[in-house]
């Protein structure tokens, strides 16, 4: 038991002072802590005073323990801090804290500046989550007293994804303790001393060729606008968040999904998850980017002359349905996306079922390092529904028959089996496919299936060699379940509203099936989840408790290994320029 | 020379860039007060600037560019030799230049570039031109030493009181002490909407050169509207000078949100990086201080 502020407090358990009192919701102001990382001691602005020991000590770096009497609010401490606070603001621009317009300016000037240099609070992307505001407002700072001295550093802006205005910087360290300690990295160092220090890399070279993987762990712990994430800082507040998993690769990592105007703004790692909040480059920055990119399907799609016309969903389904009864159940087959959710492989089986075909395919994505989105919850879904993993055909076998239908593209990368052998009749880039559909190993079959079903998120050379093209919904756009590396069911939701006209994939099998006049149809995605859930729980779990039982067992593992670039089959870094620079380094 | 070449590129102060482009056409016909619209690339925008000085001689017109959103951010990553996909102009109405007597002119951000030739003009009609420049801090002032040829006096405002004159160009206006007979401002909207409001409680005529969204800048599109005076006006073609008594502000800053969601989207489809530095190289590196 000790006091702090005329308040009795328990020690839960053992820890610092600052730990102490936050448990016991005392506000005490800091901010160079940092809730996964030893104490620091930089900013020294939670310096309290403890009865019987002389001066100030900081409350970050001081055990707590029993009998202490601890005074963390009165005049005198805030004097101090604020003549430190006012100190940092000499070097951070303060104009707007102080500027006499400063009310009437945030009331009209409700649009965000936009700027690549940030010269005031007004302009800063920052603003709505800035720890250095919440201190002066904490302090009531209404002056500062020293001469204030403008850097004048360059921003940097020549890596990939995130923008860095060190004028902004307060010398917390958080970005270089998170990229050091947590993730391993060591790719940012203080530099100088005294009055010079800064934050920098080593001998000035660009994060890029330091081997920065662009996780984003430094701009998530950024107190101030220094660092900041170049595609996604202008949005603002987002008008909601979701807390979901990332369904780009099979670890499936927390994320909380910034939602402003129907439209997915931004993601950002969910502390409370697994993973301890972190991700990789693609949970932080890409998600948003490739969700909006204008390459996405936008609406259903029927070749008709040898063109491929808009069409409303009751005509793709019925063209989809009609052209299905034309084979022979041994004609069709289908290649299911390791990146599918339960549900929407689920039902796809469902149809495979009900057609009578046995020919299925997963295009894996294992050669990169980490599973599809969805790996494991897809061969386990097969197994359940009948098709052993012995009887599972290869993608190029499927895309040899004379009916496909896919829910990837198939080209490299997702379907390449040998790496670096992709060629042939789909290109890459997305250019129409002439002759036929690549496969892996890089044999194109010599022909194109007569009937080509493509029901996938992004435009590609197989969609454009499609004989109907059904525009799916991402892993961020629909309520699903995936299973993730460690055996765990994991929960998609939806956050944004749904891309221009596309569909959840099992809803647009499902209307298939109804089509098609056959069982198995299911209401809502909680129906086909109940429909396997029983059986996907007496698969054999992975042992992975050792593992997952360290708390940067995610760093770790990116560290050696790169997450696949690529989502349903499509190339990413041919979405995103940034993405590619980073590929092209590691 | 081909046309629209960037003849000179620099940032004068944090986000303003100063353009000197060769466009002999326009040079040969601008007038004070009067906009160009630049057209950065093939795809970009056409995004409308102030005329903040010319040469007939040499054929080049100047701006200054405030880095505000996409379009923006790529002009300010180009460089000197570069061409422009498209510079047109000059646009805009010119405000009546004569003797009014003692004349304030007032700018900030861009328009501490912008109000040069207005003030230079007003000065050679004889008036008496008292020119007040804001910012935030003092490091932000650029221009200065050709608004001081211009100006019988000239002043600078900061909010943080950097310059020796705490507060901005309205709060200056209402300390001058000084009879004005007409006063001219060119700046972010909300300064002209404050400068506005100090003049009207003086009964100070005043123009403003107001910022509106523009596309064609040629009065097609009808994006520009603005409401002065409660009639619906063309800031491109009936403007941009108008009497900033009678503007509509809240209409005004509404209509400009209006396209916020896509201003912000845009971000995700153009990135920058490893575009920039490789001719600069990574000169000011970061513990290096310019000077």
């Amino acid at each position: 038991m000790l006091k702090i502020d005329g308040k009795e407090v328990e020690i839960k358990k053992s820890g610092t002072i600052l730990e102490v009192a936050r448990d016991a919701d005392i506000y005490i102001p800091t901010l160079c802590t940092l809730k996964e990382l030893p104490a620091f001691g930089a900013c020294r602005l939670c310096l309290v005073k403890i009865e019987g020991m002389r001066g100030y000590p900081p409350a970050c770096t001081t055990p707590a323990s029993d009998g202490m009497v601890i005074t963390t609010n009165d005049e005198e401490l805030n004097d101090l801090r604020r003549k430190i606070l006012e100190l940092l603001l000499s070097e951070h621009p303060n104009s707007c804290i102080l500027c006499e317009d400063a009310e009437t300016c945030a009331k009209y000037r409700t649009c965000p500046m936009k700027v690549g240099q940030i010269t005031g609070c007004q302009l800063c992307p920052n603003k709505e989550h800035c720890e250095l505001k919440d201190v002066i407002e904490y302090l009531g700072i209404e002056k500062v007293d020293y001469d204030f001295e403008y850097k004048d550093m360059d921003v940097e802006r020549s890596d990939p994804f995130f923008d860095r205005d060190y004028n902004l910087c307060i010398l917390c360290g958080r970005c270089v303790r998170v990229c050091e300690d947590i993730r391993g990295m060591g790719v940012l160092a203080f530099t100088n001393r005294g009055h010079e220090t800064r934050i920098d890399t080593s001998f000035g070279k660009s994060h890029l060729e330091l081997g920065c993987k662009f996780c984003g762990a430094c701009v998530d712990v950024c107190p101030t606008g220094a660092l900041s994430a170049r595609a996604t800082k202008w949005h603002g507040e987002p008008d909601a968040t979701v807390s979901t998993v990332c369904g780009l690769c099979n670890i499936n990592c927390g994320i909380v999904a910034g939602v402003k105007w129907g439209k997915l703004v931004e993601t950002t790692p969910d502390s409370d998850s697994y993973t301890n909040g972190q991700l990789c480059v693609l949970g932080r920055f890409c998600i948003a980017t490739i969700t909006n990119h204008f390459e996405r399907l936008k609406y259903p799609l029927v070749r008709k002359d040898d063109w491929l016309i808009p069409v409303d969903w009751d005509e793709a389904v019925e063209s989809a349905v009609e052209g299905l009864k034309n084979y022979q159940p041994q004609d069709v087959g289908f290649i299911l996306s390791s990146d599918l959710s339960n549900e929407a492989a689920f039902t796809l089986l469902e149809l495979a079922r009900a057609l009578g075909t046995e020919n299925i395919a997963i295009a894996s994505d294992a050669s990169s390092g980490f599973g599809g989105g969805n790996e494991s919850g897809v061969s386990a879904l097969c197994q359940l529904s009948g098709f052993d993993e012995e009887k599972l055909m290869k993608p190029e076998e499927i895309a040899g028959l004379k009916a496909v239908y896919t829910t990837q593209h198939l080209a490299a990368g997702g379907i390449a089996t040998d790496s670096g052998a992709a060629a042939g009749g789909v290109d890459t880039d997305g250019s129409a496919a002439a002759d036929g559909i690549a496969t892996g190993g890089g044999v194109a079959t010599s022909e194109k299936p007569e009937f080509l079903i493509v029901q996938d998120v992004f435009e590609s050379g197989t969609s454009k060699a499609a004989s109907i093209v059904l525009p799916a919904l991402s892993f961020i756009e629909t309520d699903g379940t995936t299973v993730s590396f460690d055996g765990t069911l994991r929960i998609l939701r939806a956050a944004p509203e749904p891309y221009a006209r596309a569909r959840p994939d099992w809803k647009i099998t499902n209307d298939i099936l109804k089509g098609l006049g056959k069982e198995a149809i299911f209401e809502t995605h909680e129906d086909v989840r109940s429909a396997f859930e029983n059986g996907l729980k007496e698969l054999p779990q992975p042992e992975l408790q050792d593992l997952l039982s360290e708390k940067n067992w995610l760093p770790k593992m990116l560290k050696e290994r790169n997450p696949s670039f690529s989502y349903r089959g499509v190339d990413l870094t041919r979405l995103m320029d940034d993405l590619k620079t980073v590929w092209e380094a590691v | 020379m081909s046309k629209f070449k960037i003849l000179e590129k620099e940032m004068v102060v944090p986000n303003i860039y100063k353009f000197v482009v060769h466009a002999p056409e326009i040079a040969e016909k601008s007038k004070p007060g009067q906009f160009v619209i630049f057209i950065p690339d093939e795809e970009g925008e056409r995004v409308p600037f102030t005329i903040s000085d010319w040469d007939r001689d040499e054929g080049t017109i100047t701006a200054f560019i405030q880095e505000l959103g996409v379009s923006t951010m790529k002009l300010a990553q180009m460089k000197m030799g570069d061409h422009l996909e498209g510079v047109v102009g000059p646009l805009g109405i010119v405000p009546e230049i004569k003797n009014y007597g003692t004349v304030f002119v007032g700018g900030g951000c861009y328009g501490i570039g912008a109000v040069y030739p207005l003030a230079h003009a007003l000065k050679e009609a004889g008036n008496r031109v008292i020119t007040v420049i804001e910012a935030r801090s003092n490091y932000l002032f650029y221009n200065v030493e050709n608004l001081e040829k211009v100006s019988d006096a000239l002043m600078l405002a900061t909010s943080d009181g950097s310059s020796g004159n705490t507060g901005k160009v309205h709060s200056i206006l209402e300390e001058l002490g000084e009879k004005v007979d007409k006063a001219f401002f060119m700046g972010c909207n909300f300064m002209l909407m404050m400068c506005s409001q100090a003049t009207r409680e003086h009964n100070i005529d005043t123009e403003v050169s107001l910022n509106a969204l523009m596309v064609d800048g040629t009065g097609m599109c009808g994006c520009c509207r603005v409401t002065v005076g409660g009639e619906t006006k063309y800031a491109c073609v009936d403007g941009p000078w108008f009497n900033g008594h009678e503007v509509d502000w809240d209409e005004l800053f509404k209509r400009n949100s209006q396209y916020v969601m896509d201003e912000a989207m845009a971000f995700h489809h153009f990135s920058i990086g490893c575009r920039q530095d490789e001719e600069q190289g990574r000169v000011e590196k970061s513990t290096s201080k310019k000077e």
